[in-house]
């Protein structure tokens, strides 16, 4: 993998005369939005200028207008910046993000607008819950040394209520994060789920009770790895086939996996593929508007981001195949 | 009153066939992950011959090394209680590292396509062994924890259950394998 070092030469070297470049756009939506901004303002100040000469009678009258109003004002910024922003995160996209992944392995493919399929999402088995709305941006994938890889973003809905009076919908994030699946180094034929573990870290032994009665996951798994117990719980078809997979330095990798992404993490393995599935609020590989492009530590933050997913190979040891797999 | 008296001696009786149940299900799953245990030494035991009369082609002189292995075999696969295979298991391994050793000083015979096939597929097998020792041994602990602990011990006095025997870790397996 490369090291930080190795990237901020690229940086300094090859992406910064395009980041310039797309600063100077940056800087221009930055204009508009601030105008956009500040004519919603002033629109604000010239209702209060109106209203409030018309006594305590209209008060009620004038907040209901300025509520209307802001709801609209919201609508059209709304649509105005992505409008307007829509060809620099696509310019953003091409220089930034495919850039990066290129310098990172150059074998490897970004499309912006494509995704990991609902059922390759559905063959992990991870996420059993109804999927009413299936949608992803950013899929990078291609092969690392021996290893297929791909992964992108992806928002998995499902519909609680049918619509309500207002005619509004709700609906209930299953997941949304970042979905890998990279080609395992070991033949298997049953499923083995990893799931972090929440119920024994905070129920303790009341907690591994309640991981026994997920039977519709399959057998429980108890692993030899107190470390390993303490931050994931593991289902399988077959207890044998399960360890097979989850050798003794297989699970410290994971581990130490988990320790850099820093936050709960999914993995599951079918069909002889491993699925890992990071759960995160942010927005990976979107563009931040209030941020200079040109600073490094800023653009430091995609190629960390990428280097931890792409990483996945060498850092679970993927590419290392004496067994079945060998090609 | 006399509704309380029989609620008490149904909950005794349920507790008793719950205990009864929960043994009978740790056995069972004992015996299973044996099972499978023996199934892939037999996997590694058949091998053994047909690497054996790979490297006789190329190595010939190499006699007592090729008779200790098929002697480690035959016990291997005589074998019939826990302790027995486990031993005979430790000696598997160190009696395949010998071969493999052997193996290096012949660079023909490592170039060998059989021969390469055969060192990947008992490569496998020793990772299935491996997950195979592990599951049976997680199995046996849990048994033998539930035996040792009280009150569940005084049910299992009562049930003849005794304590399974471990299935004894070789020496590559107490360092942490490759993958």
């Amino acid at each position: 993998m490369k090291t930080t070092e190795e990237f901020e030469r690229f940086f300094y070297n090859h992406l910064l005369t395009d980041l310039a470049e797309l600063e100077k756009e940056r800087n221009r939506l930055r204009f508009w939005i601030i105008v956009i901004l500040l004519l919603g303002v002033l629109l604000a100040v010239v209702l209060l200028g109106l209203f409030g000469r018309s006594g305590q009678m209209m008060a009620s009258l004038f907040f209901l207008v300025l509520f209307m109003i802001g709801i609209g004002f919201f609508y059209i910024w709304n649509l105005l910046s992505k409008g307007i922003s829509k060809n620099f995160v696509y310019r953003f996209k091409r220089v930034v993000i495919d850039g990066i992944v290129r310098f990172i392995e150059p074998s490897l493919t970004y499309n912006p607008k494509s995704y990991i399929t609902w059922l390759d999402f559905q063959r992990s088995d991870l996420f059993r819950d109804r999927v009413d709305r299936y949608a992803g941006e950013d899929l990078v994938y291609g092969r690392f040394g021996e290893t297929e890889i791909r992964f992108s973003e992806i928002k998995a809905e499902k519909k609680v209520s049918s619509s309500n009076k207002k005619g509004e919908e709700r609906w209930q994030t299953i997941f949304k994060g970042t979905f890998l699946i990279a080609d395992f180094h070991k033949e298997f034929f049953g499923r083995t789920v990893i799931f972090p573990d929440f119920a024994e870290n905070v129920f303790g032994a009341l907690g591994q009770l309640f991981q026994g009665m997920r039977l519709n996951r399959g057998e429980l798994i108890k692993l030899e790895n107190p470390e390993f117990e303490k931050y994931f719980v593991v289902y399988g078809s077959d207890q044998i086939e399960s360890r097979y997979i989850l050798s003794p330095s297989f699970m410290e990798r994971l581990l130490t996996y988990r320790g850099k992404v820093g936050s709960p993490v999914f993995f599951s393995f079918a069909n002889s593929c491993i699925f890992v599935a990071i759960p995160t609020k942010r927005n990976l590989f979107e563009p931040d508007l209030l941020k200079n492009l040109t600073d490094f530590t800023h653009i430091k933050t995609y190629f960390d981001d990428l280097s931890l997913l792409i990483g996945v190979v060498e850092d679970l040891n993927l590419n290392t195949r004496i067994w079945s797999k060998q090609s | 009153m006399l509704i309380a008296l029989i609620l008490v001696i149904v909950g005794i009786a349920l507790m008793f066939i719950g205990v009864w149940n929960y043994f009978m299900r740790k056995k069972n799953q004992v015996y299973n992950v044996s099972a499978s245990l023996d199934a892939i030494l037999k996997k590694r035991y058949d091998l053994i011959p047909n690497l054996v009369q790979v490297v006789k082609g190329y190595a010939a002189y190499e006699q007592t090394v090729l008779e200790s292995i098929l002697s480690i075999r035959n016990e291997g696969e005589r074998a019939r209680t826990i302790p027995e295979k486990g031993l005979a298991d430790v000696k598997a391994v160190k009696g395949i590292n010998q071969l493999f050793a052997v193996a290096e000083r012949y660079p023909d015979l490592k170039a060998d396509k059989e021969f390469r096939f055969l060192q990947a597929s008992l490569n496998e097998v020793e990772e299935q062994i491996s997950a195979a020792r592990r599951a049976y041994n997680a199995s046996v602990q849990e048994i033998n924890t539930a035996v040792a602990v009280f009150p569940l011990n005084l049910f299992a006095k009562l049930y003849k259950v005794t304590a399974f025997p471990f299935f004894a870790l070789s020496d590559s397996e107490r360092k942490v394998p490759l993958f």
